[in-house]
């Protein structure tokens, strides 16, 4: 249940919460139901979840190019997801 | 809804006129969709160190084909200091900035005091060939006191199999010049007699992308990237120096950092997301390794967990950062010792790991717009940070850094 132990940080930075946990256990039996189905053709009639701004890689993209900028100041290594959206000569 | 296209016809016009479009009024009369994102956000570091405030604005017009213009825009204003790569010690030690300022440190890092401004645009433009490809390019340019970028790029798209798999490859061209207030110090030089060469000295960098994605289920989709980058030209910090020492540990000089002129790297990025009845988890791993010998591994969780049909929902977020160090990597060097052709103490360049925390908040706004709040923070753990040396006893040679980001953001 690899799932779960990638789920087990989210699940302690919102230990606390009892309703949530619950539900973060269902969550995380969804996934790995999600994870283990056949890997068929996915028709368009079935995309409706697919289709949803949040299962997109691109989602929240602004957000997503700061936190590169702000590691690619800090770290040693960048890239990966995209190309950078601008060099800086950061300190 | 009414309100909210009031809201986006009066944005559309400012940001469109801000960003310099003349096609504010033509766009709404051609009944393309105009969408806005905005981010404001602040990033300190501790110990007084970084400060960033930045404003972040992107727009991005659609139709009713896959064409799309991408707009975007950011500036920030930077202040505060960063570590010079000087080692701190018991001895007070005069270290001379670049900018000719001498600061006495005892028992404390020393860093360089700065302020700088930063302005960002780019644009992007996907173009539909086909039913199943398409051609994305863009461009990026930015202006720094001391730095200018510009880049392009372009990618093609083809989607296979009724699109459950998209392939793509691009390339990313940049050219960047680096422009010193006080000029381009010499490398290796002593950096209390100010030696400098050109005013200023550009980097180029070539980047190739090849991606495929994958849908594997009505529920989840991977997608998996190979990149390639290659920067040549001048790779230095200019601002970076390193402390000779003697056999106690006592600085006797310091000296201007010299990096290799070319570097070359490979990423190997994956990335998965499941959607669990409305709630999303995001799972992301990038390997990289380069010919400066640095590998690293960053591991991505992210969790959206929906709270209602109102369209609140929180989103706690987890990153681990590990690198392993540059091969002319030195925290410091002994005077017995000849000095290499390559080197630095550049923090950056150690070996460390990172952690970052985060937690966000997301709101539906009255009028169809969406708001969220995002608090992060990110902690360097260095691996090397201490040495034998007596007057460097009990002294921490390397802390890393500390910081807090928060943003606020909102879409129209």
């Amino acid at each position: 249940m690899k799932y779960n132990i990638l789920l087990l940080p989210v699940l302690l930075l919102l230990g606390g919460c009892a309703s949530l946990n619950e539900r973060i256990s269902q969550t995380a039996a969804d996934s790995v139901t999600a994870a283990t189905e056949t890997l068929t053709s996915v028709k368009p009639w079935q995309r409706g979840a697919l289709a949803q701004p949040e299962m997109q890689f691109g989602y929240l993209s602004l957000d997503a190019s700061i936190d590169d900028h702000i590691y690619f100041s800090k770290e040693a290594t960048s890239g990966g997801r995209s190309f950078a959206g601008g060099g800086c000569g950061c300190n | 809804m009414q309100l909210k296209t009031g809201i986006q016809r009066g944005v559309t016009l400012a940001v469109t006129a801000l960003l310099g479009v003349q096609a504010g009024q033509n766009v709404l009369a051609e009944e393309k969709q105009w969408d806005f994102d905005s981010v404001l956000f602040t990033y300190m570091e501790g110990d007084s160190r970084v400060s960033d405030v930045s404003l972040r604005l992107e727009a991005v017009r659609s139709g009713e084909t896959e064409e799309q213009l991408t707009l975007g825009l950011s500036v920030d204003a930077l202040s505060g200091a960063s570590p010079s790569g000087a080692i701190p010690t018991h001895t007070p030690q005069t270290v001379t900035t670049p900018s000719g300022n001498t600061n006495v440190y005892a028992a404390e890092l020393p860093l360089n005091s700065f302020t700088d401004r930063r302005i960002a645009g780019q644009a992007a433009y996907l173009f539909p060939l086909g039913d199943q490809n398409r051609l994305n390019t863009g461009f990026t340019l930015s202006q720094e006191d001391d730095y200018r970028h510009a880049g392009v790029n372009a990618s093609f798209s083809q989607d296979f199999f009724d699109r459950n798999t998209t392939i793509s490859a691009g390339f990313g061209l940049s050219a960047d010049s680096i422009d010193p207030v006080d000029g381009i110090p010499l490398a290796l030089s002593n950096s209390d007699l100010g030696s400098t060469t050109t005013s200023a000295e550009n980097k180029n960098v070539t980047d190739l992308l090849f991606g495929v994605t994958q849908i594997l289920s009505p529920r989840s989709l991977v997608q998996l990237n190979y990149g390639y980058s290659s920067a040549t030209g001048y790779l230095n910090d200019p601002y970076k120096i390193i402390s000779q020492v003697n056999s106690n540990g006592v600085v006797q000089s310091n000296l201007y950092e010299n990096r290799p002129d070319s570097r070359a790297g490979h990423n190997l990025y994956g990335a998965i997301k499941f959607d669990n009845q409305g709630d999303v988890t995001t799972f992301s791993y990038r390997y990289h390794s380069d010919d400066w010998d640095i590998s690293s591994s960053t591991f991505d969780l992210r969790h959206r967990l929906s709270l209602g049909e109102n369209g609140h929902y929180i989103e706690p977020h987890l990153r681990f950062y590990n690198q392993s160090a540059a091969d002319f990597y030195r925290l410091q060097l002994p005077d017995s010792e000849a000095v290499p052709t390559h080197i630095s103490a550049d923090y950056r360049l150690a070996k460390f790991s990172a952690i970052t925390l985060g937690f966000r908040y997301g709101i539906k706004g009255p009028w169809g717009n969406d708001w969220r709040i995002n608090l992060e923070y990110y902690q360097q753990n260095p691996s090397d940070n201490t040495s034998d040396y007596i007057d460097q006893a009990g002294l921490d040679l390397n802390p890393g850094v500390s910081a807090l980001i928060f943003s606020i953001g909102a879409r129209f």
